[in-house]
């Protein structure tokens, strides 16, 4: 299958700075693809470049394996950093200006600020909503021309909770319609709930690169107790996959790779031990993430 | 491509207050100037004394046909600034709103874009020819002693080289405001430059030096038309319209388009 986005060697440079370095990216139809990366990562720029709006210095993209055509970029929807909307215009005159870019003649307009919740406020110029309204504006703005790719740049910065709540639940309707996403992010857990794949960006170095739940499951980790501790601390020692393993209060917490708490129990029952505690610890990205941005900088 | 690249431009700006208020003071105020130049004569003559006196005796014939087109097309040359000002207010916009960049971003070509504000430049240059038009007809008919067609239609070439006139200008216009981005600062320099740098710069480097100014922008694209007043006093002036001075001016708005479409293309957004 022709990936939707390649990127090769991808290089920007401003001044002496690299802000995007030797990229190469690949996101295939139907995945959710997050770029995770702390501010100024060179999330912004890598997409900028992949917009036609920044060029790049060395490096080369390809949207659906065709090349970097503007009319391309008709068929991706994307929002970068904060919304852009002429702010006299109302939600509705600004939706038409990008369909007539986009030459995107029969879009239903009513349907998509219904989907984002503006339909009540359309005759308002732009300039009277607030942030929440701003962003979700550039949701159905993105989704003018019912584009096959949808790129979306931090788009739940500087909003309140409630704000957050909404954005993410409709890039979650959106998934749902089968549409590539890629998302640009510096928050984990945004990633970790909405993304199915997932890279990690490091001052315009990508330093990982895999799915989320590879990610969660790559390093389990299992919290077991039982009776006696010090033969239960030699059991465990003796097991070859062990990763780390640490006592907290008496309870030991082990990493193995791809062990499961049924096949750990297995083991111990084998070694005349009955564990009296067996837990799976719920590992989050963000740990994954501080992680792998740790071992980076060694 | 054309058709789009207005079209665009007209949704963008059809609910933009201040444009289509600059664009109707423009329209008034330029029938309202024609309209006084009459009265101001009238009470010229009237008052007459000192060094006017002779002048004005008979008063003068500048709504005749055939003079009028010039006349005014030469009266009216700083309405070109408003319309500038339109067209540098609607560029530096697109910069400091960053909708250029979202344009992009929704799939607009760099050459639709410099298409759209071309697009922009020669409607309000043929704005400017019409308003022109309008506002001689009236006068002449007014004010005229000839009406016949073929006086009327003689010198009516200076409609259509004003109207070119203040497209190599709004031309100008659109370079800088490409270049410098910001509207304020555009605005500025652009008059400091039509009005005061390069004036100066050719006055000296003619009266002091005795170079050739004509290749100038600003003295080729306001150089179409003529001072024409120097004929009441009896002097010899060119009361027609040079196809070099055409080309001269032609070739400044080519050479703006392509340092706008430099600017478009190889820059970051």
């Amino acid at each position: 299958m022709t990936p939707v986005l390649e990127t090769h060697h991808l290089t920007k440079h401003f001044g002496r700075i690299v802000a995007v370095d030797n990229l190469e990216l690949e996101v295939h139809p139907g995945q959710v693809f997050g770029i995770l990366g702390p501010n100024g990562s060179g999330k912004t720029t890598t997409l900028a470049m992949l917009l036609g709006v920044v060029k790049c210095t060395a490096g080369t993209y390809s949207w659906f394996g065709e090349g970097d055509d503007n009319e391309l970029r008709k068929r991706l929807g994307a929002i970068l950093e904060h919304p852009i909307f002429y702010p006299f215009l109302n939600a509705i005159d600004n939706l038409k200006v990008s369909a007539h870019i986009k030459d995107a003649h029969k879009y239903d307009e009513e349907a998509l600020l219904k989907l984002v919740g503006l339909y009540e406020r359309r005759q308002d110029a732009y300039k009277t909503y607030s942030l929440g309204m701003k962003q979700r504006l550039a949701i159905a703005k993105a989704m003018v021309g019912d584009p096959e790719v949808l790129i979306f740049d931090e788009p739940t910065n500087g909003l309140d909770p409630q704000g957050i709540a909404d954005i993410r639940r409709l890039i979650m309707d959106i998934t749902s319609m089968g549409k590539t996403i890629i998302l640009a992010s510096h928050l984990l857990d945004e990633v970790q709930k909405v993304c199915t794949d997932f890279c990690v960006l490091q001052r315009g170095k990508k330093i990982y690169q895999g799915s989320v739940a590879d990610a969660l499951n790559h390093k389990q980790r299992i919290e077991v107790y039982a009776e006696n501790p010090d033969t239960l601390l030699s059991v465990l020692q003796e097991h070859r996959g062990l990763k780390s393993l640490e006592k907290k209060n008496g309870v030991f917490t082990i990493q193995v790779d791809g062990l499961t708490t049924m096949e750990l129990n297995r083991y111990l029952f084998d070694k005349g031990i009955a564990a009296s505690h067996l837990a799976q610890v719920r590992t989050n990205l963000e740990e994954q993430f501080l992680e792998i941005l740790k071992e980076n900088d060694r | 491509m054309i058709a789009k690249a207005l079209t665009l431009e007209y949704l963008k700006f059809r609910r933009y207050k201040p444009f289509w208020i600059i664009l109707g003071l423009f329209v008034i105020c330029y029938f309202a100037l024609g309209l006084s130049i009459k009265s101001f004569i009238d009470y010229m003559i009237k008052n007459q004394n000192g060094p006017f006196e002779e002048f004005f005796e008979t008063g003068l014939p500048l709504f005749d046909f055939v003079d009028v087109w010039q006349n005014m097309a030469y009266i009216t040359f700083l309405f070109k600034y408003i319309l500038a000002f339109v067209v540098m207010i609607s560029i530096c916009q697109e910069y400091t709103l960053r909708t250029i960049r979202q344009n992009m971003i929704d799939g607009l070509s760099r050459a639709e874009y410099v298409m759209s504000k071309l697009g922009l430049v020669v409607v309000l240059s043929l704005l400017a020819g019409v308003v022109l038009l309008l506002l001689g007809f009236v006068l002449g008919m007014l004010y005229s002693p000839v009406k016949s067609l073929d006086f009327i239609v003689y010198s009516i070439g200076f409609v259509p080289a004003f109207a070119f006139e203040t497209f190599c200008f709004l031309v100008f216009a659109m370079f800088v405001s490409t270049l410098v981005r910001k509207t304020g600062f555009a605005i500025i320099l652009f008059i400091l430059y039509s009005l005061i740098m390069e004036p100066i710069a050719t006055v000296i480097m003619k009266h002091e030096y005795e170079l050739a100014t004509w290749y100038f922008p600003m003295r080729a694209i306001n150089n179409i038309i003529h001072i024409p007043f120097g004929k009441y006093l009896f002097q010899e002036v060119q009361d027609f319209v040079k196809w070099t001075e055409l080309l001269v001016a032609g070739g400044w708005s080519l050479i703006f388009i392509w340092l706008t479409w430099l600017l478009i293309t190889k820059r970051d957004l």
